[in-house]
């Protein structure tokens, strides 16, 4: 694959094209590769690098944050009242967070989908779905996580909850021969993940699509309701500043920079403002981990990074699911100070670690700052900060009756926990501002619908207010989804994709 | 005597040729300096921080592995965005001003004396104010670890092609 690096590019870029696609992730590759195929000049534009696998796979992860994530991995999600402040994970890098993801992949739940039928959003059901999710599927290998992949840390944890008394059931991940460096969030030696930057790009630049890496989109271009084109910088500057202007005339334009950043270039191109809606109903999936030392070595970094989940306790809107993470960021999370501090990183390789995420409700906003980047706040619901409790109960229970002697939970401030002082903790008293918390889903701040005042596009992911303007990535999602939404990202732009490859742009 | 894994470059630290040194990919947009964006004040107190934090019951931690901190530190923060950048500026004045009180010495932190930089930081951590530090502390045991003789002395075990086993 020849991705054309704006960096190595001199000076101004002009450019026509027929559909220009800004954003090269989940939702944008699929879109390319699909109008590609179906015979459509497509230009792709990336704001961030291009990084083959081969060396995203040798990069330490303090090189992969700095090179593939975006603001080196510290955007921050603002919380209002009680709401604790997330960390929101994103990528910026061709193939965008589809690189850094952990591969997992589970379709839109039958209640959520139910949820958007009563919103009036008809065509998703399963049944209409099925095909897009088929196709998908199989051209990123999604293939169920065996029970032998999974690591020591997640048996433990598999091994506590038959004891409380619900079950882990297999992910289902994107992989191809997966033999569980556990690294996927900072890349796979061995190529096993089946990014969009190792299926769909390739596959769209076979078919004529362009690729371009370093391109910074600053606005679309609209004349007379119709989008035609976009401009901004090629950041080929010293360093990668912004450096020559960068416009591309195009007879479509679609958006697909994610649920940060697709409604800011919104809101800069003027779009959005007679629904007021682009930019809210904001929703992070909030995530924590628990941790929990054995006696045993557990070393949960030899196996798959996400193999298991749980589902039982989705009626209090939490989902469990594996994680794990390299040593290096396993050591960033111990307390003290030298020695003790030094005792406790010589532990890391006693220490399972089991994620909790909440099905949450929109309650962020993404407003423009002063600079290029987006100002995002969040406001937990009661229900979701009700939940937070319970799922830290759960998981250190679970962690217990496996035999872990000692359980670490994400609270600012508190120390490792003996059984006997977690069982004695309140965690209800808790606030959720103490919570260490992180995102890696952000979605619907561009959400679909089926009524131009309360939603930014319809269910074609065709802007309401302009014509030619379409968003094809995570924003487009109408209520939060409860779990990883790769699939459903990459599903709905595929059914995108093949609706808008029905007309060819006027 | 040295063994032949020892005089292998170690896996964790192994860097491909693009991004050898004076090869960086760009940074964010807007990034104009590579390296210098976060203050010389801000990095002398980080640096002074990971001097304490990772100090062992025998001594100070060695100087290599905190200049090997220092230069990560200032090119990650180089490719931060702004925002990023000040939150952690923001934290390390927290620590340059506020950790020297409790031990009841005046700032700057850096200035302090190790032993008592190790104090300061073990009285903030277990104030509400230590919250301040997670963030400051985080980034730096990352950097920390990466090196090969802290991943090496803290247990973790690189086997083939820098699997960790």
């Amino acid at each position: 694959m020849t991705v054309e690096h704006g960096r190595s590019h001199e000076g101004d870029l002009d450019l026509d094209t027929e559909v220009v696609v800004v954003g090269s992730g989940a939702g944008g590759a699929v879109v390319a590769c699909h109008l590609a195929e179906a015979g459509m000049d497509v230009l792709v534009l990336e704001e961030g690098g291009h990084v083959r696998p081969e060396e995203h796979a040798r990069m330490r992860p303090s090189e992969s944050l700095r090179h593939m994530w975006r603001d080196a991995g510290f955007t921050l999600a603002y919380g209002l009242g009680a709401s604790p402040m997330i960390n929101v994970m994103m990528g910026r890098c061709v193939g965008g967070s589809s690189a850094l993801t952990g591969g997992v992949c589970f379709r839109i739940p039958e209640a959520v989908l139910a949820d958007w039928r009563k919103l009036g959003l008809g065509a998703f059901d399963p049944t209409q779905l099925e095909p897009f999710y088929a196709e998908v599927e199989k051209n990123v290998n999604v293939v169920e996580v065996p029970a032998s992949a999974r690591s020591r840390s997640t048996q433990l944890f598999a091994e506590g909850a038959e004891k409380v008394g619900y079950s882990l059931k297999n992910m289902r991940r994107n992989t191809k021969d997966c033999v569980g460096w556990a690294t996927c969030n900072f890349g796979c030696p061995e190529g096993a993940k089946m990014s969009v930057d190792i299926s769909y790009l390739p596959r769209a630049m076979k078919a004529g699509a362009r690729v371009m890496s370093d391109c910074l989109v600053e606005r679309v271009r609209i004349e007379g309701g119709r989008a035609v084109g976009v401009e901004g910088r090629v950041l080929n500057g010293p360093n990668g500043a912004p450096g020559g202007r960068l416009v591309v005339r195009a007879r479509r334009v679609v958006l697909a920079c994610g649920a940060l950043y697709t409604p800011l270039l919104m809101k800069k191109s003027g779009v959005g403002r007679k629904s007021g809606q682009v930019g809210r109903n904001l929703t992070l999936h909030p995530a924590f981990r628990i941790m929990a030392r054995f006696e045993e070595r557990v070393a949960g970094w030899n196996g798959a990074l996400q193999s298991a989940f749980s589902s039982d306790y989705e009626s209090d809107g939490i989902q469990l699911n594996s994680v794990f993470v390299p040593p290096a960021v396993l050591a960033a999370t111990q307390p003290g100070i030298a020695g003790d501090h030094r005792r406790r990183a010589s532990q890391l390789e006693n220490l399972a670690i089991f994620g909790a995420n909440l099905h949450d409700e929109g309650g962020g906003v993404v407003r423009r700052g002063l600079g290029r980047e987006p100002i995002v706040t969040y406001r937990m619901a009661k229900k979701d900060a009700a939940a937070i409790p319970k799922a830290l109960r759960i998981a250190g229970e679970t962690f217990l009756a496996a035999g872990a002697k000692e359980i670490f939970l994400p609270v600012l401030g508190l120390e490792g926990k003996s059984p006997d002082e977690f069982r004695a903790l309140d965690l209800e008293s808790v606030s959720p501002k103490r919570l260490e918390c992180t995102s890696q889903h952000p979605l619907g701040t561009c959400r679909m619908g089926v009524d131009a005042s309360s939603s930014v596009v319809d269910d074609h992911g065709k802007a309401w207010e302009v014509d030619e303007l379409f968003v094809t990535d995570g924003s487009t999602v109408p209520t939060s989804l409860g779990v990883n939404p790769q699939l459903a990202i990459m599903t709905l732009a595929t059914r995108f994709a093949h609706l808008m490859a029905e007309h060819r742009p006027r | 005597m040295a063994s032949d894994a020892d005089e292998q470059p170690h896996p964790l630290v192994a860097l491909p040729s693009i991004l050898a040194r004076g090869n960086r990919l760009p940074g964010p947009a807007g990034e104009r300096r590579p390296t210098g964006a976060f203050s010389a004040r801000s990095t002398r107190t980080m640096t002074a921080m990971a001097e304490a934090l990772f100090a062992s019951d025998d001594g100070p931690c060695p100087p290599d592995r905190i200049a090997y901190v220092e230069r990560e530190l200032k090119d990650l923060m180089s490719r931060a965005a702004p925002r990023g950048r000040f939150m952690f500026s923001l934290g390390a004045f927290a620590v340059s001003v506020i950790a020297p009180l409790l031990v009841w010495r005046l700032p700057p932190f850096a200035r302090m004396p190790l032993p008592l930089r190790i104090e300061a930081l073990r009285r903030m951590e277990a104030r509400p104010i230590g919250a301040a530090l997670i963030a400051l502390r985080a980034i730096l045991c990352l950097l920390y670890y990466e090196h090969p003789d802290a991943a090496r002395e803290a247990g973790i075990r690189v086997g083939a092609k820098g699997r960790i086993e």
